[in-house]
C-alpha cells in the first residue's frame, strides 16, 4: 500500500466527507490510468487500428496520426471524457477543504515567517508569462500565480494536495521523489561534486526542493516561482520541516541573480509547462546564472524518442490536449542537446542521461 | 468560522473544454454521473465511518465522524471497497475491451430472433 501523505502544520485537514470525496477522485485516477487505459490500446490493436489501415493503405506513422484516429472512438472518448471530469472532480474536491483551512493556514504563516530559518522574497510587479495565464496548468482553477486574498496560499495548499493526489502517493509522502531521483543522479555520476550554491526553478510549493537541503548539507538552497500563493505556501511549508530555503518570485527566462552565481540550476517538470521562446530562454538563464564549471539539471517527462513504442508516446499527449498541458505536445519533439548548445553550453559538456523512471534528464557543465 | 468570512477560491479551470461527444449534452449528462458516482462513495465512506465509530464506541456524534482518523487497517479495507466499487461503475470499459480482445462478431438481431423463432 501506498504510503499516506506526510502531515505537518501547513497541510490541509479535510473533514470526512471532503477526505472521502478526495479519496474517490484518487480511486477513479487510478482505474481509469490502469484498467481502462490498457483497454485502449485494445481497442486501438483491433477496432481502431485495422479500420485506419483499410481507409488510408498504411499503418499509422506517428502518435498524431493515433490521436486523429481514436478521436472518434467511443470507447477512448469515454474514456478521456471521464480522465478529464475526475481531474476537475479532484481539484474542486481539494478546494473545499482549503477555502475552510485559509484562516488557519494564514496564522501559521505568519508565526512561521516571523521565526524564519530561510527567507521569502516576492515581487508584486513581476509580468506573469503567458503560459501561465492563457489556461490555468493541468486545470488547477486560479492557476498557480493569482492571489484570492491578502496574504494568499491557496494555490500552493492546493497544488501540494493535488501533487500527492495525481500521483496516486507515488511521489512519496513529501511528494518529492523528482528531487529524490535527480539528485541521486546527481551524485551518481558526479561523486565529487560539492555545489555551494543551489536553484530550483518552478518549485511551485517546494517538495523536490527540499531533498536538496539534505542532500547537500554544505550548500545555500534558492528557489524561485512566478507564483506568489505557491511560493508563501512553500516557504512555510520549508520552515515547519525546518529547512532553510531562500525562496524568490522570479521568472526563470529572466531572474534577478547575478551571473556566475550558482554552482547547480535543477529543474522537475518545468520544461511542459512553459513555452517554446521560454524554453530557450530559460536554458540561456542557466547559462548565464552558472559559475564556470558549474552544472545545470532538468528532469521532464519522456520526449517521443525515449518511448519504444508509438501507442504510449501517443498516450503521454493526453495532458496536452484534455490537461491544459498545452506546451507538452511541442515539447516532447524537441532537441534538447541543440536547444542547450544554442543557449551557450558547448556539445561535448551537454548529455542526456536516463534516470530509474526512464524519465530524461538533461545534463549541462558550463566550460570550466 | 462563519460562512460569510469564507474566502472563495474559483472553480473553474481557464482554457476551453474540450468537447468529447457529438451531442455537447452527452459532455454534461456524462460529469453529472461522473459527480453522482463521487457523492455515492462519500455517502458510502459516511456510512461505513459511522459504523466504525459505532464499533468503537457506543455513542457517536456528528463530530466524531467529521473527524473520524481511520487506523491504517481500516484504511486498506476502506480503500480496497472504493476500488472494486470505481471498477463496477466503470464495468462498460472492460466488457467492451473484453469484446474487441476477443473479435466477438456484432450481432444480427433480426437472424437472432428468427433463428429462437424456429
Amino acid at each position: 500500500m501506498t504510503e499516506r501523505q506526510a502531515q505537518h502544520t501547513m497541510m490541509i485537514q479535510p473533514t470526512h466527507d471532503e477526505r472521502a470525496r478526495q479519496e474517490l477522485c484518487q480511486a477513479m485516477r487510478v482505474h481509469l490510468l490502469t484498467d481502462v487505459q490498457s483497454g485502449t490500446k485494445s481497442v486501438f490493436n483491433h477496432r481502431v487500428h485495422p479500420t485506419y489501415k483499410k481507409e488510408h493503405g498504411h499503418e499509422v506513422k506517428d502518435r498524431h496520426e493515433i490521436r486523429r484516429a481514436m478521436s472518434s472512438d467511443p470507447y477512448y472518448r469515454v474514456y478521456s471524457a471521464s480522465l478529464r471530469s475526475s481531474q476537475e472532480l479532484m481539484w474542486d474536491s481539494i478546494i473545499d477543504t482549503v477555502e475552510h483551512e485559509m484562516p488557519r493556514l494564514q496564522t501559521e504563516f505568519k508565526k512561521l515567517h516571523n521565526q524564519a530559518i530561510g527567507s521569502l522574497t516576492l515581487d508584486p510587479d513581476l509580468e506573469i508569462p503567458r503560459y501561465h495565464t492563457a489556461a490555468d496548468i493541468h486545470l488547477q482553477p486560479n492557476g498557480y500565480h493569482t492571489d484570492v486574498t491578502e496574504n494568499d496560499l491557496s494555490a500552493g495548499a492546493i497544488f501540494d494536495r493535488g501533487l500527492y493526489m495525481y500521483g496516486d502517493g507515488k511521489f512519496g509522502p513529501y511528494s518529492d521523489a523528482m528531487g529524490h531521483i535527480v539528485s541521486g543522479q546527481i551524485k551518481a555520476l558526479y561523486p565529487d561534486f560539492s555545489p555551494k550554491r543551489i536553484l530550483d526553478m518552478g518549485c511551485t510549493s517546494g517538495n523536490s526542493t527540499l531533498v536538496y537541503v539534505d542532500a547537500f548539507p554544505e550548500a545555500e538552497v534558492h528557489a524561485v516561482d512566478v507564483g506568489a500563493p505557491v511560493l508563501r505556501y512553500a516557504h512555510a511549508r520549508a520552515e515547519t520541516l525546518g529547512k532553510t530555503v531562500h525562496f524568490a518570485q522570479a521568472n526563470a527566462e529572466h531572474t534577478n541573480y547575478q551571473d556566475n552565481s550558482f554552482d547547480l540550476i535543477v529543474s522537475h517538470i518545468l520544461f511542459h509547462e512553459t513555452g517554446r521562446t521560454a524554453l530557450t530562454n530559460i536554458m540561456r538563464e542557466c547559462h548565464r546564472l552558472l559559475k564556470p564549471g558549474g552544472m545545470m539539471v532538468h528532469l521532464d517527462i519522456p520526449q517521443d524518442r525515449h518511448c519504444d513504442d508509438v501507442y504510449d508516446s501517443f498516450l503521454w499527449d493526453w495532458e496536452a490536449y484534455n490537461n491544459n498541458e498545452t506546451f507538452c505536445v511541442v515539447m516532447r519533439s524537441l532537441d534538447y542537446e541543440e536547444e542547450a548548445a544554442i543557449a551557450g553550453f558547448e556539445p561535448d559538456n551537454i548529455s542526456i542521461e536516463s534516470v530509474p523512471v526512464g524519465w530524461p534528464l538533461l545534463v549541462g557543465k558550463k566550460a570550466a | 468560522m462563519a460562512d460569510a468570512d469564507r474566502i472563495e477560491i474559483p472553480r473553474s479551470a481557464k482554457g476551453k473544454r474540450p468537447q468529447y461527444f457529438d451531442d455537447p449534452a452527452s459532455d454534461k449528462l456524462h460529469f453529472m454521473i461522473m459527480a453522482l458516482v463521487e457523492e455515492l462513495s462519500v455517502t458510502r465512506d459516511r456510512v461505513d465511518a459511522l459504523e466504525r465509530v459505532l464499533e468503537r464506541k457506543s455513542v457517536s456524534t456528528m463530530a466524531e465522524v467529521d473527524h473520524f482518523e481511520p487506523t491504517e487497517e481500516d484504511e486498506a479495507q476502506r480503500t480496497q471497497r472504493r476500488a472494486a466499487y470505481v471498477a463496477k461503475i466503470m464495468k462498460c470499459f472492460a466488457d467492451e475491451a473484453a469484446q474487441v480482445e476477443r473479435k466477438d462478431p456484432a450481432l444480427d438481431f433480426e437472424k437472432v430472433v428468427e433463428a429462437i423463432a424456429e
